[in-house]
């Protein structure tokens, strides 16, 4: 991470798998790592600032028509705040609030 | 904007660790693929029935080796349009997020739909192929094994399958017509091999 969150804007509420509306602009920018790109800025739900990175790989095929087919201009992108939010399942992946929102792509 | 975009969203993300799996097993079932390829040259050939296509007669001959080679090819390409369905194309990748996966995902099922039936119709046209090839070499009349002479006698020459000889001549048939041309031994001047007549 570029810049660290600070603990102390940090709201502490529940994980929940619920849509949220970014009210703060997000960057997005190459991956200095690889060929993705990072989408980073501050969740709208908890309040802190979450670095959400995009890969690019394959998925089994390769893909011909989609270069064809337009690109999806906004994406959705998910908490990955990094703190331990309650009542967390046990089984989700994603390490934040749960909340999911859309950024648009430059 | 619905749950379901998390889910794509996450299903993306985590592909981002899996990129060597994924690698390892479409690497893994396109080497069976080809191996299997090359049993297909073996398999159409020992199913065609007699042992050598040099036995049949024309065009008999060249009618069965065309359908061979038509079912060999359509054989083939149905079977890379089933691996191409079943493990995908190498080579080619994605940026992965929710909305480029779910893209991706909607296409590749037209995709496959698309290539399972073409490589099904393609596998029952080649089967076909065979099944009419193996027949032509079973009923189509085969080279008789009688030796093609040209013989010179006192009035003339007459080429054809030595059938023998009785009462003092020579008999040579047509391949064609099938008569029997009589030559006096006597008039014999000589014998002498031939590819065709």
């Amino acid at each position: 991470m570029s810049e660290s969150p600070s603990i102390d804007h940090h709201r502490d509420i529940g994980y929940a798998e619920a849509r949220a509306t970014a009210d703060q602009p997000f960057t997005v920018t190459a991956d200095p790592d690889g060929d993705g790109m990072v989408v980073q800025g501050v969740c709208p739900a908890c309040r802190t600032f979450t670095e959400f990175a995009i890969g690019r790989g394959i998925v089994g095929t390769k893909g011909r028509r989609r270069a064809s087919a337009p690109a999806p201009a906004e994406i959705t992108v998910f908490c990955m705040c990094g703190h331990v939010h309650a009542e967390r399942p046990p089984e989700a992946t994603d390490r934040g609030c749960g909340r999911f929102w859309k950024v648009r792509l430059p | 904007m619905s749950p379901d975009d998390k889910r794509w969203a996450l299903k993306a993300y985590e592909l981002k660790f899996q990129q060597l799996e994924i690698a390892r097993k479409q690497a893994e079932s396109w080497r069976a693929a080809l191996t299997g390829l090359t049993s297909l040259l073996g398999a159409v050939l020992v199913i065609k029935g007699k042992d050598s296509l040099a036995d049949l007669n024309d065009p008999y001959r060249w009618i069965v080796m065309v359908l061979l080679g038509a079912a060999l090819v359509l054989l083939v390409t149905a079977t890379m349009l089933a691996v191409s369905a079943a493990a995908g194309n190498p080579g080619g990748r994605i940026l992965l997020t929710g909305e480029h996966l779910r893209s991706w995902s909607t296409a590749e099922v037209v995709r496959i739909e698309r290539f399972v039936a073409w490589a099904s119709l393609l596998t029952l046209t080649a089967v076909t192929a065979v099944a009419v090839a193996v027949g032509i070499t079973w009923t189509a009349p085969a080279k008789s094994g009688a030796v093609l002479v040209t013989v010179v006698h006192r009035q003339g020459t007459v080429c054809g399958e030595l059938s023998g000889s009785a009462q003092g001549r020579l008999l040579v048939r047509s391949p064609r017509t099938k008569s029997v041309a009589s030559v006096p031994l006597v008039d014999l001047i000589g014998v002498q091999a031939a590819e065709k007549c």
